[in-house]
């Protein structure tokens, strides 16, 4: 009840300047619709994409989309957690509070001005759905799409722990959001070696390409993408593992 | 202080600022490059001559990308602009000074090496040096240009508070209509005269086009950079009229 009070509060606070929220929403719906037609431009010049057809390729992509927008609409707090809460000390009423730090993080920062956003992505998948070959496993999206978020999360809030130790202003948010746009394409289109990196060091392709792929019928990727699941539990222990190693370290700014 | 030199004073200050954050600037430097590659790799699928003018596009956006509209509007929101309003200089040219070093450090540390990158692998040519030298004024004019319509975007917080959606807003029609991440030349034919009627193009498709051998863009981009400053100067005058500053 109490989270559902801090989300309530959050969403109350964002209403407060509705004209700003109505922009933001809209700044972000053409944001993920100036991706979809990057995606249409590049289809008009290439009708398949290191052997994806176009619906696949849109598919993908929306299915990445639609990830990172609930993805903002969730885990937004980690963007804040270096200048608000560590270096501008509010991480001290977190502590205070008898709900679990992250959890307040999160729900203190939910950004409702991202649901747009993951809509598009919806809409995408929608569109692409007539050449999806492997249409008996849809039922299966929406779990696959919320392990991807996990996934996502999880990356995040490891890289966000960095701040308990770094004490920077730090984008290392930012950075990772950057380099997720690598999910929502064919992992095939890259060089072998950076096809690696998304998948092992840095599994950012598991935030959107692999689960995606699951439903494409394109072996091996449909088969690794059976493991998104898994993939997303590994990411959130690591996350939360993270987080409370960096937690024991932190010292109050005493502002 | 003369103009000039306070204007030269205020660029040092942009410059040492952008030299004393090098994690930041390490950051940049990593998201960059996988944006080069990403955006490289992919129009590469598409055909040889789309690669190239996406890769320039990146770099240029590391020139001519300003935060001006998030610095004005949110000493606007906390009333610290009023020690800027006395200061001997406008406040457009205070706040260019600075943002115009900021832009110098980040082509020399971010720009600069992907370019040294984009040659060594081939996907962009080498060209004679009068060329890279007017593709460097482009730049400059391309900044100039994104920084006049960042400058209005800032001063509309004085009747918006917030202006986060607008900076959303215009940061989304830079990155789709400037040539960042579609070349224009990539564009259906239908559309790309649309594109071009409009003044983001002049960001990174101009110096692209400039760097490509077709200097009288400069033209185009020199009427759009006095375009966007009327009108950025305009809406600050405007705005000058309705800012009240709260005191203490």
């Amino acid at each position: 009840m109490k989270l559902l009070a801090m989300i309530a509060q959050r969403a109350k606070v964002r209403l407060a300047a509705p004209r700003d929220l109505a922009a933001s929403a809209f700044g972000n719906v053409l944001g993920t619709g100036t991706g979809m037609l990057f995606v249409l431009t590049l289809l008009h010049r290439t009708p398949t994409l290191a052997g994806w057809t176009g619906a696949e390729v849109i598919f993908i992509w929306g299915f990445a989309e639609c990830v990172i927008g609930l993805f903002y609409v969730c885990f937004s707090g980690l963007s804040e957690l270096n200048r608000r809460y560590l270096l501008g000390g509010e991480m001290d009423q977190l502590l205070l509070r008898p709900i679990d730090p992250l959890v307040q993080l999160l729900a203190d920062n939910v950004s409702i001005d991202d649901v747009p956003s993951a809509l598009v992505g919806v809409i995408a998948m929608v569109w692409a759905l007539p050449g999806i070959p492997n249409a008996q496993l849809l039922w299966l999206l929406p779990v696959w799409i919320l392990a991807a978020v996990l996934a996502l999360g999880g990356m995040t809030i490891t890289f966000a722990s960095l701040g308990f130790y770094l004490h920077h202003r730090g984008t290392t948010f930012g950075l990772l959001l950057h380099l997720a746009r690598y999910a929502r394409w064919p992992i095939d289109a890259f060089p072998r070696p950076i096809a690696w990196g998304l998948t092992i060091l840095l599994p950012l392709a598991w935030t959107g390409f692999y689960p995606a792929a699951m439903f494409l019928g394109h072996e091996p990727w449909s088969t690794w993408g059976l493991l998104s699941p898994l993939a997303s539990v590994i990411a959130l222990v690591v996350g939360v593992s993270a987080w409370r190693a960096g937690l024991v370290r932190y010292a109050s700014s005493g502002t | 202080m003369s103009t000039p030199r306070a204007l030269w004073a205020g660029a040092r200050m942009g410059l040492r600022h952008t030299f004393a954050y090098r994690g930041e600037v390490a950051v940049q430097l990593v998201s960059t490059g996988a944006m080069c590659l990403l955006i490289g790799t992919l129009w590469s699928k598409a055909g040889g001559a789309y690669a190239a003018p996406a890769v320039l596009g990146q770099i240029a956006a590391t020139a001519f990308a300003t935060r001006v509209n998030e610095e004005l509007g949110l000493k606007i929101r906390d009333g610290t602009i009023a020690a800027d309003l006395t200061r001997p200089m406008p406040v457009a040219l205070q706040l260019y000074s600075r943002d115009l070093g900021r832009a110098i450090g980040a082509l020399l540390l971010v720009g600069l090496p992907m370019l040294a990158a984009a040659l060594a692998f081939g996907v962009v040519e080498l060209v004679p040096p009068l060329a890279w030298a007017t593709w460097l004024v482009s730049l400059w004019i391309a900044h100039l240009v994104n920084f006049a319509l960042s400058f209005a975007i800032g001063a509309s917080a004085v009747w918006y508070q917030h202006i986060y959606g607008l900076q959303q807003v215009k940061a989304t029609l830079v990155g789709l209509l400037s040539g960042t991440m579609i070349p224009l030349v990539a564009l259906p034919d239908v559309v790309r005269p649309w594109v071009e009627r409009l003044p983001f193009w002049v960001m990174a498709a101009g110096p692209t086009r400039v760097l490509g051998g077709e200097p009288g863009v400069m033209i185009d981009q020199l009427l759009w950079c006095a375009a966007m400053w009327a009108f950025g100067l305009g809406v600050w005058a405007l705005a000058r009229r309705k800012l009240t500053v709260q005191g203490g």
